[in-house]
């Protein structure tokens, strides 16, 4: 009786447990091109030059993963047109008009259902719902200032944009401004810092960075970073950031607020990306290529030429079975 | 992932141990309460309690800690709390007394575990996936922020906060020192076990921060994880609190050699059938919550998340429902001349 009901409990706990399981895959690095209206997708793991995606419109001008990894979004300059990539497939499977919008920065909200669109004649934002690819608008509104993104928090109940004077704290179901973080520093563009508690701002006027403790809505540090300091981002850990400056990478220690490294490249950098492995991905749009390097071993850089110049890269990675929070 | 192994062991055994010392089980805790009105258990739980409100919000205020907070999907938290309170009092353990139990060589607690993986992974990644997402639709937060008990109130956030921890603690503290002498004990006192746990709680925080996991103390996600690495292969869910949970089972096998209540044992097989069920249960009840007894019940509860506040009082009712029902059957079955369950 023992062994055969232990026999009939094994069964369906591998029965029910057996098909359960999607697993990762290892990701890909897009490179918009900016004149030849094509993505370059490289093999991380490799460091080559894998397949080109050629896209409908004309200039494109920002790539956005939607977070399941599986489509990117492209806009194109001046242009109501979004292109979006199938990643699986490796090509461009739709392309679609925002209607009475040229968008400027598109962001989702952490589940995919929502789509937040700047203008790039405005300072307004339209906000999208999102299903199978299918936006309907929901609200419009202006916030902020022009020409800067917003970035959501880990939940996507809140978002924030540059104002004329700091940061607004805006609440996600009634596209309200609930707080303001006030300094002095102008416009900034801004990233979260993967525990999403701490906000880091560059400015957009300024030769300045500051940081914000979101869950105290305080500014915490401001730090002084001269040669126009370009795009936030972070390593895997938090621990480190990676700041664009006209004669390579600062490595900024996110605890002690100092520069620890300076990662020189041999052409001038103007877009970055981290992937999984713990490798720097910088383009060089002057260079036409892109440079693999190891933050802890600099010195080693792999150069991979690209067809076109370099504007934007992102790493993306198919995640499936996430998105419910469980302790 | 050798740090990571090695911080979650070293907190996962000791808390092993103490578990096993201590003979906390929050299944007997919160039962003791209204069924043998004994509170010994229950005052040790208040004691990790305010250990961990006073020690973890100050490591969060001084940002060496980062707290996550669980979202407040009301449904799914109340019936996932309610249903896993129930599947405790089947399977005989709460998920962490589940776990230590397994070192202390029991069988049935073994089949109970092997449930509980089968109801979290079905409910988190499986056939009833569908349903949590559903009963996760409807979120109660604060304008964007987690519902917590400092946050629904509109005043000053720094001195809410302090002054409702230090109301708890006030209360909570003046309730135990009223405490009368436990008349008699096996292994640890509730002070001591409280005192040990509790500290183990609060360096569950700082050695899973070292690991950039910002949580504490948990059990279901790390059930699952095991669960999809040893059967899909699937390293995703591999952390710290991995190697915490795989700690348990080791720290209560020291702590029940060292004592000489080690020994492999096996109720009979109707008995094993429902600790199985009740693991089902208990699995499928903490996936829906987001959490189990630790993760709400010690973890979140110290965080003051409404979430994990509501899920370990479901889980309260849950178990004295169960255990009324058990209790009304087997006196029914008695009266009807039948032999009840032993």
């Amino acid at each position: 009786m023992l062994k055969r009901s232990l026999l009939l409990l094994s069964l369906i706990f591998i029965f029910l447990n057996a098909t359960l399981f999607a697993t990762g895959e290892s990701g890909w690095i897009y490179v918009l091109n900016r004149n030849d209206n094509e993505i370059s997708v490289i093999e991380p793991g490799e460091k080559r030059l894998v397949s080109r995606i050629p896209l409908s419109g004309q200039g494109p001008t920002g790539i956005y993963p939607a977070p399941s990894g599986k489509y990117l979004f492209i806009t194109f300059k001046g242009s109501e047109l979004i292109s979006v990539v199938d990643t699986e497939e490796q090509k461009e499977i739709k392309t679609f008009t925002a209607e009475n919008i040229k968008p400027e920065t598109i962001t989702f909200s952490p589940m995919g259902d929502w789509v937040y669109m700047t203008h790039s004649t405005s300072n307004e934002i339209t906000v999208f719902r999102h299903k199978k690819l299918v936006l309907e608008a929901a609200d419009n509104f202006p916030l902020g200032t022009a020409g800067t993104p917003i970035v959501l928090n880990r939940r996507g109940t809140r978002f924030y944009r540059s104002s004329p004077d700091g940061l607004a704290v805006v609440y996600a179901k009634t596209n309200r401004i609930i707080k303001n973080v006030t300094f002095p520093n102008g416009s900034m563009t801004w990233a979260f810092s993967p525990d999403f508690r701490y906000l880091w701002g560059i400015g957009l006027e300024k030769e300045v960075v500051v940081v914000i403790d979101e869950k105290k809505a305080r500014l915490v540090k401001t730090l002084d970073l001269a040669g126009r300091p370009q795009a936030p981002i972070f390593s895997a850990d938090g621990r480190k950031v990676f700041l664009i400056y006209k004669a390579g990478v600062r490595v900024i220690d996110t605890r002690a607020y100092k520069q620890t490294k300076e990662i020189p490249f041999p052409d001038s950098i103007d877009s970055l990306a981290y992937d999984d492995n713990g490798l720097l991905w910088a383009g060089s749009s002057a260079g036409r290529a892109l440079f693999a390097v190891d933050p802890a071993a600099p010195e080693s850089v792999v150069r991979i030429d690209l067809p076109g110049e370099p504007l934007k890269i992102v790493f993306v990675k198919l995640k499936k079975g996430e998105g419910y929070a469980c302790f | 992932m050798m740090i990571m192994a090695l911080l979650g062991l070293v907190v996962g055994i000791p808390f092993g141990y103490a578990l096993q010392r201590g003979g906390f089980c929050m299944n007997t805790a919160f039962r003791s309460i209204l069924f043998e009105k004994d509170l010994s258990l229950f005052r040790g739980y208040i004691l990790i309690l305010l250990i961990n409100i006073v020690a973890v919000n100050l490591l969060d205020e001084f940002a060496v800690i980062n707290i996550t907070l669980a979202p407040f999907f009301w449904p799914a938290v109340i019936i996932g709390g309610f249903i896993f309170g129930a599947g405790m009092v089947l399977a005989g353990g709460c998920a962490s007394g589940t776990w230590y139990r397994v070192g202390k060589g029991m069988v049935g607690s073994f089949l109970a575990l092997l449930g509980f993986a089968v109801g979290a992974a079905a409910m988190r990644n499986g056939l009833l996936r569908p349903l949590m997402a559903k009963l996760r639709e409807p979120v109660l937060d604060v304008y964007g922020a987690e519902a917590t008990l400092i946050n629904i109130i509109p005043l000053d956030h720094w001195a809410v906060k302090w002054g409702i921890i230090a109301l708890l603690v006030i209360a909570g503290g003046r309730w135990l020192l009223k405490a009368p002498k436990q008349k008699y004990q096996v292994g640890w006192s509730w002070p001591k076990t409280g005192l040990v746990i509790g500290a183990l709680s609060v360096a569950a925080w700082l050695a899973s921060g070292v690991t950039n996991r910002d949580y504490g103390l948990s059990f279901t996600q790390p059930t699952i994880s095991i669960v999809s690495f040893i059967i899909g292969g699937d390293s995703a869910g591999i952390n710290w609190g991995t190697f915490m949970v795989l700690g348990v089972p080791l720290g209560a096998f020291l702590a029940a050699k060292i004592t000489g209540e080690f020994s492999l044992r096996a109720p009979a097989p109707g008995r094993l059938i429902q600790q199985f069920g009740g693991g089902i249960l208990m699995g499928l009840g903490a996936a829906l919550a987001g959490g189990c007894n630790i993760g709400h019940g010690i973890t979140g509860v110290s965080t003051l998340a409404l979430s994990s506040i509501v899920a370990t009082l479901f889980t309260v009712l849950g178990v004295w429902g169960m255990t009324y029902l058990v209790f009304r059957l087997t006196a029914r079955a008695a009266a009807d001349g039948i032999t009840a369950v032993k």
